[in-house]
């Protein structure tokens, strides 16, 4: 088939799949640690004798299964903040504990491969390898942790069926749209199953429809996975179809301002205990 | 005459870059700017664009250094020796002739002339017990010599001129003292032939009878005779020219019956020489007794004839019309012959021994001709004398001579030695203004000299075979340094054709870092199109960045081209052997260092334009997008220009056929073929277009090495050279379109299951970018190829010398010829001793060997042969036994003459008019088969009495004794001074070094010089081997070009993919594996070029083989694999060498940075 013929072929529309509403709570449980908990995470950059302190003393915790928005102005520290949870930056000082393991008390390769084990990535510019096919650009995270290249290939399709590209699994990403690079991405995020699927601004690149289309992808699979997804966002609509947001500002962590929705569901919260 | 153009080009470039900068200052500054911001990125490109102009430098300054060392070598070799006058072959001529040449007036520029006598001989010191076989015997006058220096002592280094040697006593040069450990006051002993100098005498016969007076018995017992009056007979005979000899001589049959027997010779100018032989019996006065008493005449008669003779001696000869008397009174009626020689100088050794051979008995043997006798000369008579150290003289000024090792002795002393008083063989003459003085004089000396010596042939009126008509003015100088220039030239270029590789590699090294760094700047480049610049301001910008570049690496290549010839330089001077004189100085001209600058400009600035040409043209919008160019296949296709290219090749490859361009006739249909490919994809597939196109191409080319007939046209070796390239690149073209074979890579590199994750990346990435792989696949592939294709024929012409020495595993030379080696060995008492010559010895050959100099000494069918033999020739003359048993095949011969080599060696001796040739003589390397004639051609040999025709019987397979082998005694026919050359054959097993000293040391005495072939054929070896190293050491600077490349490549890629690393990172990818992706991809590219290279490389050379070289006796094809191993192995290292630092940074590139980092 010629390639120009599938482009216009509108992929199936994961929005009709997945009904608007709003995202269940995450089984609240106080005795269970949470799954990601910082103590005062501070990271300074030196750059010549010019310091910018990014973190500034963060402690935030995040239990398995939320979905949450980090929010704040440009500079404020999110994407440190990310990296450092993720284990791709060290930070100053202060700990991350993921399932109860200091990640900076792992070595580099030891951190590697817990983070192969443990997380998936979703980018802003979604960073698949332009010469890879889609399911090449899936596999990834399945062959450097020794999937064999076979079942690593059913599961990538697996992954793109799930993200609603089964047909584009042999394209490149030059032949995909920006909304279906950002939904191998995810899928890439998924396939080895992880824990934990970090996203920094993965709508950022994407017009508003694509935002909710992916944001529909996400609070899907959240809800079918029971993953848990920590999002930088700038977009007020994506942190609203989070669970909770967390806002930064300067390099801290800063109280939650009480909104309807949010006290509603914070009385819940406190009625269920 | 390329310099100034070069240099005119480079100066013209370079103003108009200042006016166009002046111009349009913004646009140059923001160029400039760019060029300066980063400093690392600066120095990658700057390193990588020097390449070019370093391998033009290396050539350039390489060449010139061995010209200096050639020259400094003709200029020591001769000191102030600028013009030599002698007869070709060093025979005698009359001092007097010489000075005729040189009588007043000479031109003012002649400072000196010397006349001078060179004779050779071997020289032992007894008491240390060193000899040394081959030694130069110098005969100089003092006073004559003056003009060309001194000597200088070696101890004190006083100088001196030779007033103060007695005559034995001499100056030993240093070379020679060293090798003898001789010291001043040591006595030597000089092992030496007499020259020997024909005299053909010129006969003029009177024949008459005696009329016998009447004889009475006498009381005493004796016979009364009483005369009738005397008788007188006399002739006229002719002297021609005044250097003859004039000796009469009267013989007759009865010794006892002659009164009076005056023979009287009158010169033209009256003056009269008279021998009486009378006395013995004086005419008596008519009827007295005479006593002692006389037999009666019958008891008188004998059968000898009885000579007396009259030999005018020293007196002055005046040339004219003579008259020989005879006054003869006689006792009895009896005939007598009178005879007179006119004895001309004669340097025919042929005719002479003609005219002996046609003499009787009696006069053979008389004394008459004692100066005649060829069996003398041609036995050799090896005579000695002691000589005593003077001093031993540094190697410096005239005691250099040739780099020989000399002895200087005085001219009288070495005249009377070599017993030819009066004559010298050399007049030199030295031109004013010191060693460089002559250059400028030389050949207007010549031209005088010849002059002179027409006006001296003249009035003479000499015979052909007279010393004036062979005598020869020589500007020896000038001479011998223009062959070294033409040496010099011919290294350089060979030097340049190896390094053109290096530089077409370093142009495809630029293009690549170009179109990396256009590449990195696409998007920068889209924004400034975007915001008006135009596409000629972008091509501004580019130029002066890149001319800022080029400026820089030009200088910086200048330095690394010196550099590098300071190694080539070292390792020439290690390839000489350590007792030549001869070193090659680093000699960097200004003129060679601004013309690589220029030259090395000149590439780097075009390819630069090139490459701002293609980065303007990009698309502003995929630029800033930073998208992917499209694909274009099917009726976008823009075809037509391809095919109106590909039309316009054809028609220059007609041209190219037309003119005898090679590069022409081939590279244009394979240019043309290419075009096709753009063409093809209007049909069919992208990559399947480019499949067919690069295969046609690849197969063309190979074809034409078979198909054109490899003559080189008007651009020689070259062609090859771009062939080469044009393999490579259609190899690539091939190659990165063959997405199966990378799949196929992949395929493997899954089996692992730890390289698993890293196949797929790492073999996707080089086909991506294809034209950055291409070329540097393609710089790679092109390298290898080229050390692939010299290493073969380095393979190849390394001739396997056991096969050249026809079975023998010692050679001997000798002054003297000596016939039986075994008598002389038995009566020295060697025999049966430890020091037995013939110990190991199975059996030997003895043959005479002759060397001739000169323009056309030999010609084969009326041509001269071009490289040995043209200007000299060389002659061995063997017998029977020789013929039985050597084994030096024939690579052809007539079958009508033998079956077998061995038997025509054997016909040669039978059957007058045959000879065998080496295949030297024949040698064409531009003809199929290597030879440019064949058996049955005729082979003329001129000497100086004329010319004799052969038939050449059949043509040898060795070289190592290059010349013409015939008939021993046919060869003394034709020459005088023959040498004797010995080939021995060895017990199996046995010590062939060793042999060779018993032999040398055990006939020392006649100038023994003796070597094992197998020491030599090991030397040889070595020798060549040394070369092969030098050239592979230049070939390595396109091994340097590939790696940095890669390196650079890689670093490259390593900075554009950062945010990929960071991502891979990220998901969990370990460093090492990130780093391994990318040395997977190196070593794919590296594997790729090395079968690439490997292949076309032996490819080529066994293509160039078949048509070219494969019909050259003693040539085989083989492959040396261990060499190609050892240098894919150095390729191997070194590559992963330079890709370390890149491969560590992305591995240990951090992934927050990394994708940090905006595109
Ligand atoms: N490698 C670095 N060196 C120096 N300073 C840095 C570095 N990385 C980030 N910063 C600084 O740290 C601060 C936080 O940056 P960060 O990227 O985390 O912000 P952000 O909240 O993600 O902003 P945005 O919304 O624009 O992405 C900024 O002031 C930034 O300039
Ligand atoms: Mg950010």
């Amino acid at each position: 088939m010629h390639a120009a013929s599938i482009t216009h072929i509108k992929p199936p529309s994961v929005r009709a799949a997945v009904p608007r509403r709003p995202a269940p709570e995450p089984e609240p449980s106080g005795a269970e640690p949470p799954l990601v908990a910082t103590d005062r995470l501070r990271k300074t950059y030196r750059s010549g004798d010019l310091e910018t302190e990014a973190l500034r003393g963060v402690d935030l915790a995040i239990r398995q299964g939320e979905r949450v928005a980090i929010m704040g102005p440009s500079g404020c520290g999110k994407t440190t903040l990310l990296n450092c949870l993720s284990g791709l930056e060290d930070p100053t000082s202060g700990t991350v504990r993921i399932q109860g393991t200091d990640l900076y008390a792992l070595g580099d390769r030891e951190r590697t491969r817990f983070r192969a084990r443990m997380m998936g990535f979703v980018f802003q510019s979604f960073n698949l390898l332009p010469v890879l096919t889609a399911a090449e650009n899936v596999e990834l995270p399945l062959l450097v942790t020794g999937v064999r290249s076979r079942s690593a290939r059913e599961q990538a399709l697996e992954a793109l069926r799930l993200v609603g590209l089964s047909e584009r699994a042999e394209h490149t990403p030059a032949e995909l749209s920006g909304g279906e690079q950002q939904r191998v991405a995810i899928a890439r995020s998924l396939v080895h199953d992880p824990p934990i699927v970090w996203a920094d601004e993965p709508t950022g690149n994407l017009d508003s429809e694509n935002s909710q289309d992916i944001m529909a992808l996400i609070e899907r699979l959240n809800a079918e996975t029971q993953k848990t997804f920590v999002i930088v966002t700038h977009d007020p609509d994506i942190a609203g179809r989070c669970h909770r947001t967390i806002r930064m500002a300067s390099g801290q962590v800063v109280p939650e301002p009480v909104t309807p929705r949010a006290k509603g569901r914070a009385r819940a919260a406190e009625a269920k205990r | 005459m390329i310099v100034p153009v070069v240099l005119t080009l480079t100066i013209i470039i370079g103003v108009g870059l200042i006016l166009l900068g002046l111009g349009d200052p913004l646009t140059a500054r923001l160029g400039l700017r760019n060029a300066l911001r980063h400093r690392r990125q600066t120095l990658t490109v700057v390193i990588g664009l020097m390449v070019g102009t370093m391998v033009v430098g290396a050539s350039l300054v390489t060449g010139d250094s061995l010209e200096a060392g050639l020259r400094d070598t003709a200029l020591s070799s001769l000191d102030e020796l600028d013009v030599l006058v002698r007869i070709p072959g060093n025979l005698p001529v009359p001092s007097g002739l010489m000075a005729e040449v040189t009588a007043d007036p000479l031109p003012d520029a002649v400072e000196g002339t010397s006349r001078t006598f060179l004779g050779g001989a071997s020289v032992e010191h007894p008491v240390e017990d060193l000899y040394e076989p081959s030694t130069a015997v110098v005969g100089f006058d003092p006073i004559e010599d003056r003009p060309f220096g001194p000597f200088v002592d070696a101890t004190d280094r006083s100088e001196i001129y030779g007033d103060e040697l007695g005559p034995r006593e001499v100056y030993v040069n240093e070379r020679l003292a060293d090798k003898l450990s001789a010291e001043a006051g040591d006595t030597l002993t000089l092992t030496y032939r007499e020259v020997f100098v024909p005299l053909v005498p010129e006969l003029t016969f009177l024949n008459g009878t005696l009329a016998a007076a009447s004889a009475a018995p006498d009381p005493t017992g004796g016979y009364v005779y009483q005369h009738a009056p005397q008788d007188v007979y006399e002739t006229s005979f002719e002297v021609s020219r005044r250097t003859e000899q004039v000796v009469a001589a009267l013989f007759w049959p009865d010794p006892f019956n002659t009164t009076d027997l005056d023979l009287e010779l009158v010169a033209p100018d009256g003056r009269s020489f008279v021998e009486d032989e009378g006395s013995m019996a004086a005419a008596p006065a008519p009827g007295l007794p005479v006593t002692p008493p006389l037999p009666p005449p019958e008891e008188a008669k004998t059968d000898r004839m009885n000579p007396t003779f009259l030999d005018i001696g020293t007196e002055e000869v005046v040339a004219g019309e003579w008259t020989l008397r005879v006054h003869a009174k006689a006792a009895r009626d009896q005939p007598f012959t009178a005879v007179v020689g006119v004895m001309e100088p004669e340097y025919d050794l042929n005719k002479a021994v003609r005219f002996y051979e046609s003499l009787d008995e009696d006069l053979r043997d008389s004394p008459f001709f004692e100066d005649l006798d060829p069996s003398e000369a041609l036995s050799g008579g090896g005579k000695q004398v002691n000589v005593t150290v003077k001093r031993v003289v540094a190697m410096e000024g005239k005691a250099v001579f040739f780099y020989s090792d000399a002895v200087f002795m005085r001219l009288d002393a070495a005249q009377s030695l070599y017993g030819i008083e009066g004559k010298v063989n050399w007049l030199k003459i030295t031109a004013e203004g010191g060693r460089l003085g002559g250059l400028d004089h030389a050949r207007s000396i010549e031209s005088f000299l010849n002059g002179r010596l027409d006006e001296i042939r003249m009035s003479s009126g000499a015979a052909p075979s007279d010393p004036e008509s062979n005598l020869a003015v020589d500007a020896i100088k000038v001479e011998w340094l223009e062959g070294t220039q033409e040496a010099a030239s011919v290294f350089t270029q060979f030097l340049t054709l190896i390094g053109s590789f290096a530089i077409v590699a370093g142009v495809m090294l630029i293009i690549n870092i170009f179109s990396m760094l256009a590449e990195e700047r696409k998007h920068e480049l889209g924004i400034s199109r975007a915001v008006g610049l135009t596409r000629g301001k972008l091509v501004t910008m580019f130029t002066f960045e890149g001319s800022l570049y080029t400026f820089f690496s030009a200088a910086l290549g200048v330095l690394a081209g010196m550099g590098l010839s300071l190694l080539l330089v070292f390792g020439i001077n290690r390839l000489v052997p350590p007792d030549s004189y001869f070193r090659v100085p680093f000699t960097a001209t200004t003129e060679a260092l601004a013309l690589a600058f220029a030259i090395g400009s000149l590439l780097t600035f075009a390819t630069v334009l090139f490459a701002s040409w293609r980065a303007s043209r990009l698309n502003v919008v995929r630029a800033i997008r930073g998208l992917p160019e499209p694909a274009v296949s099917g009726r976008e296709v823009r075809w037509k220009m391809p095919a109106a290219l590909a039309g316009a090749l054809l028609v220059l490859a007609l041209v190219g056929i037309l003119v005898e361009s090679q590069i022409l006739a081939v590279v244009a249909p394979a240019l043309a073929l290419f075009a096709m490919g753009p063409v093809l994809m209007r049909w069919l597939p992208r990559k399947a277009a480019w499949l067919m196109a690069s295969g046609a191409v690849i197969a063309f080319t190979l074809l034409s090495f078979v198909l054109f007939d490899l003559a080189p046209g008007i651009d020689g070796d070259l062609s090859i050279a771009v062939r080469g390239v044009v393999l490579v690149i259609a190899a690539t073209v091939l190659v990165v379109h063959l997405d199966a074979a990378s799949r196929g890579v992949a395929r493997l590199l899954s089996l692992s299951r730890h390289l698993a994750p890293v196949a797929r990346v790492a073999t996707m990435y080089p086909l991506h970018r294809r034209v950055r792989t291409g070329l540097t696949l393609s710089m790679y592939a092109l390298v290898i190829l080229v050390i692939v294709m010299f290493s073969v024929f380095f393979g190849i012409f390394t001739p396997d010398l056991t096969r050249q020495t026809g079975g023998y595993e010692v050679m001997a030379e000798s002054e003297i010829i000596e016939a039986d080696l075994v008598a002389l060995a038995d009566t020295a008492g060697l025999t049966g001793t430890e020091a037995d010559p013939f110990r190991d010895v199975a059996r030997f050959d003895t043959l005479i060997e002759h060397f001739e100099f000169g323009e056309e000494r030999i010609l084969v069918d009326g041509e001269a042969p071009e490289g040995f033999g043209g200007r000299s020739a060389h002659f061995y003359g063997y017998e029977r036994p020789f013929a039985e048993n050597n084994g030096f095949g024939l690579d052809e011969w007539d079958r009508s003459l033998g079956s077998t080599p061995n038997e025509v060696f054997e016909r040669v001796l039978e059957e007058p008019g045959l000879v065998i040739v080496s295949y030297s003589i024949v040698a064409d390397p531009e003809a199929k088969d290597g030879k440019r004639w064949h058996s049955g051609a005729t082979l003329t040999i001129n000497t100086t009495a004329g010319q004799s025709d052969y038939r050449i019987a059949g043509i040898m397979e060795q070289t190592l004794f290059g010349g013409v082998w015939m008939d021993k005694a046919e060869m003394e026919r034709l020459f005088a001074d023959n040498e004797g050359f010995y080939l021995f054959d060895l017990e199996p097993g046995a010590d062939s070094e060793a042999a060779a000293k018993r032999i040398e040391r055990a006939f020392r005495f006649i100038g023994m010089d003796a070597h094992s072939a197998e020491v030599e054929a090991r030397e040889f070896d070595q020798q060549s081997e040394r070369v092969f190293q030098l050239f592979q050491a230049y070939l390595a600077i396109g091994l340097v070009v590939g790696v940095a490349s890669i390196g650079i490549v890689t670093s490259r890629a390593v900075l554009e993919r950062r945010r990929e690393i960071g991502m891979l990172k990220a998901i969990g990818w370990t460093r090492r594996l990130v780093a391994t992706v990318f040395l997977v991809e190196v070593l794919v590219m590296l594997f790729a070029a090395m079968v690439i290279g490997v292949s076309l490389g032996i490819l080529v050379a066994y293509l160039i083989y078949v048509a070219q070289v494969a019909a050259i006796p003693g040539v085989s094809w083989g492959v040396p694999w261990w060499d190609i191993l050892e240098m894919l192995g150095v390729a191997l290292v070194a590559t992963i060498a330079a890709t370390i630092v890149p491969l560590a940074r992305a591995g240990r590139m951090s992934p927050a940075e990394a994708l940090r980092t905006l595109e």
